[in-house]
Formats: structure tokens, sequence, C-alpha cells
């Protein structure tokens, strides 16, 4: 069977028995949106790059750690991903940042790439447009708040006092952001 | 119901906390099934967040130089373990052209006598074929396993070697009141190599891990995850990066799969170097 007819949880199986080929077929499939995310905490290319080597590098040193469950990898590697880049800017005095203003995000290449594979495409078109989707439809007010903390990795009083917003203001739009992502996830069928 | 900490859980799914706002929504959750549910369901919702990307190419060089190094990893391993390495096959000698001269077919006569065994002869190719298909298959995960074997044994390999150094320190592990079963030791050296060895604790459930902390200050920085076998063991390699006398302790929580940033579940064991 060809390789990029594989499961992620099947590839992963493979890297625990030291093929390295499966984690090239991985790396295709992730690299941009484990890149973007990387990008979009940190927002320096070049760190950004140095975070994807080391997620990927992590996924091959630590694949024993990896547990089966189809659907996991992504949350998986990406949970890596998100945790170094946040890790990275704190030890080099970096804020993340939240998210990219649309003049960065201009700025992004988005040519085409004809070696990403089915399952990225995949992977891009449908699960990642249904979140924007559902992200789009919060309140801004909610969703500064929760990129706040989950991209930029700012404490509640952090985010408290970037906003100019009372503690009480900042813990009810967490708590309605999260409530009304769920309401809308679990209509598109994506919360398990 | 605490209203003060139940209004925490939404920023502890966000990672939005302190450490002791940390511990105090862990503890509450600790003693509370329904509000751990409710964490959980919010954790999961914040989690599909990090779908929330535009995809952007990394440079063709990133894959290259990552790619050399997990190939120069891969075979690393398998030479310590002994294994043979991959060596291209040779190319076959160019066939000379031999003269042509008339020899005995045997099939052309098979076929003469008999157009039944023919048939039967192509019955029996195929079956040969799908017994040497599932063969083909048993022998590459038979190899895969084997590869699998040869690093845990190369590792295992190294910790011995490093338990069997001259340790530059060792700090006793202690079980919390989570796992007061547990215990173990560091054994640390100054280039910042260590091995931790823990017994006594619990298997975690699907989707959780321990994770070992080494805390500088206030500053805990992840130093590995690790799993224990059906015993509670587990011997564990740690590469801190730094002498044993920059970290004042020492520490192992139980995180979800990947691990965290900072430690978010319970601490289940301690030590103070």
């Amino acid at each position: 069977m060809s390789r990029e007819l594989l499961s992620d949880e099947q590839l992963m199986t493979q890297v625990v028995g030291g093929d390295a080929t499966a984690l090239e077929t991985l790396y295709d499939r992730y690299a941009s949106g484990v890149m973007g995310l990387a990008l979009k905490i940190i927002g320096d290319r070049a760190m950004a790059e140095e975070v994807v080597q080391e997620t990927f590098w992590r996924a091959w040193r630590s694949a024993d750690t990896f547990r089966v469950q189809r659907g996991a990898f992504p949350s998986w590697l990406f949970g890596i991903a998100r945790n170094m880049s946040i890790d990275l800017c704190r030890r080099r005095k970096i804020r993340p940042q939240p998210a990219f203003n649309a003049v960065e995000e201009d700025q992004i290449d988005r040519t085409p790439d004809p070696e990403v594979d089915v399952a990225e495409s995949a992977w891009t078109t449908v699960k990642n447009e249904q979140i924007r989707a559902a992200l789009a439809d919060l309140p801004s007010a909610q969703r500064q708040v929760i990129e706040l903390a989950y991209f930029a990795g700012l404490t509640r009083q952090e985010i408290a006092r970037l906003t100019g917003e009372p503690l009480g203001t900042i813990h009810t739009r967490a708590r309605l952001a999260l409530q009304k992502l769920y309401d809308s996830l679990r209509a598109l069928g994506l919360e398990e | 119901m605490d209203e003060q900490v139940e209004d925490l859980i939404p920023l502890y799914a966000l990672g939005a906390l302190t450490d002791e706002e940390r511990l105090q929504v862990e503890a509450y959750i600790a003693a509370n099934p329904e509000a751990k549910a409710r964490l959980d369901e919010m954790t999961q919702t914040a989690s599909m967040l990090l779908y929330d990307v535009t995809p952007v190419e990394p440079s063709a060089e990133l894959k290259k130089s990552l790619m050399d190094r997990v190939k120069a990893d891969a075979q690393t391993q398998a030479a310590r373990s002994g294994a043979a390495q991959p060596v291209a096959a040779a190319p076959r000698a160019a066939s000379r052209p031999q003269p042509e001269r008339p020899r005995f077919n045997l099939w052309d006569l098979l076929r003469a006598l008999s157009p039944a065994f023919a048939a039967l002869s192509l019955v029996a190719a195929i079956l040969l074929g799908g017994w040497a298909i599932a063969l083909n298959n048993e022998v590459a995960q038979l190899r895969a396993e084997t590869a699998a074997l040869r690093r845990a044994l190369a590792d295992q390999r190294d910790v011995i070697a490093q338990i069997a150094a001259p340790a530059d320190q060792i700090v006793v592990v202690a079980g919390t009141e989570h796992q007061p079963k547990a215990h173990g030791r560091l054994i640390a050296h100054n280039d910042g190599s260590a091995v931790l060895v823990v017994s006594g604790l619990d298997q975690l459930e699907a989707g959780r891990v321990y994770q070992l902390w080494m805390i500088a200050g206030n500053t805990p920085l992840s130093a590995g995850l690790f799993e224990v076998d059906e015993g509670g063991v587990a011997v564990v390699q740690v590469a801190t990066g730094a002498a044993p006398g920059a970290f004042n302790a020492v520490g192992v929580s139980v995180e979800p799969d990947g691990g965290s940033q900072t430690p978010t579940g319970d601490i289940v064991m301690l030590g103070q170097t």
C-alpha cells in the first residue's frame, strides 16, 4: 500500500519501529499546519521553523509515548507545537502573538504546493475552515480573550491589564466563548 | 459548588491561570467529578482552537535538515544495536548474450498432455502467490518489531552506562499524597545528563502521561514524558542541559498526551536537590 494512503496511526506505528520514511510522510501531511500554528504564536519565520523541526524531532524520538487512537495524532502533534512555541517565546523574552493582523496575513505566501498530499488538503479545507467559521461567529471581545489566553499564553491578570477590563469581565468572556464554541462545533459534528 | 473556583475552570482550560490558581482548581476538581467533567469538556473544546491555523509552507531546507537528522539517528540506533547497515543492492552483472540452443520445455509438454493440468497449475500459482504476499507482510512486520526492540535495547544500554558512571548528584524523589507508594532516584551528571528510576507509580488511563519537571527557582522546565510498566516501574533518560546544581527541585506530574508547557495535573512525585 502506498504510504500516502496509510492513516496517521499506521504511520506512527511504523515510526515507533524506526521507519524514517513514515515520519517524512507525516511531515508532508502536517508540516504546513504546524508551521502556520508556530508562526501564528511567535510571529517570526525563523523561530517558527525551529519549532517545526523540533516538533517533528520530538514526534520521532517520543513516538512511543503517542497512544494510537484514531484522529488523535493532529491534536497530539499540534499540542507539542503550541507548547514549544509559547515556551520558546518565554525563554527568549518575546511576547507571543495572539493573532495575525490583516497586513501580516497578506504577507504570507499561500502559493499552493503541488506536493501537499490529499490528507493535508482535506484537513485544511474541512476541519480548519469549519473551526474558523465557528470562531468567526464569536463576538470579537470573546474571541480576543481566548486568543490572548490560548495562543499568547497570557494569564487572566495579564489579559485584564492588556484589555483594560475587570477580571470578572475576562472570566465571563472566556466562559461564554468556550460555551458558544462548544455548541457550534457540536452542531458541526466536530466535538467528540 | 464553589463559585469562585468554578469561575476559574474556563481559564484553566485555556491555560490562563497562575501556578497557584491551577493548583486550586486541581484540588477542587479532584473532589468534584462533575466539575472535572465540565473541565474536560472545556479543555477538549479549547484544543480545537489548534485547528484555527492558516497553513504556511516551511522551507525545503528545513525538511532536508530534519530528515538528515532523523535518518542519522535511525542509523546510529541501528549501529548501536549491532544491526546490519542497509546496503544498496549491487547492480547485477550485465548478462552476456548466450547462443541459442534447443532445450527441453517441460511446460509445453505438460500443456500438450493435459489442459486440465494447466488450469490446476494456474490455481496453485495463485495460491502460492497469495501465500508469498502474506509471508512478505509478516516479514515486514517482524522487521519493524525487531527494529523497535533494537532501539529499546540500545536505550537500555545507554541507561545502564549512565547509572554505572559516578553520579555527581543523586536526588531522592518521593510520592506525594496522590501516589504515596511511589519512590525513586534521579541520578544526575554535571554534563546535563541524568537517569530517573521510579517505581510504585500507577499505570495511567489512556490519554494521560507522566511528565518530569526540573524546577529552577519557581520555574518548572519539562525534562521529558514517560509511562510505567505493569509493575509501576520506569527508567527514563533525561537531558536537562544543565548541571544538577542549576535546579532546586524535581517533580513528576500527570499530563495529557504530548505533555504540557507547565504542570497542569496532579503532582505525584517531588524531590529536593
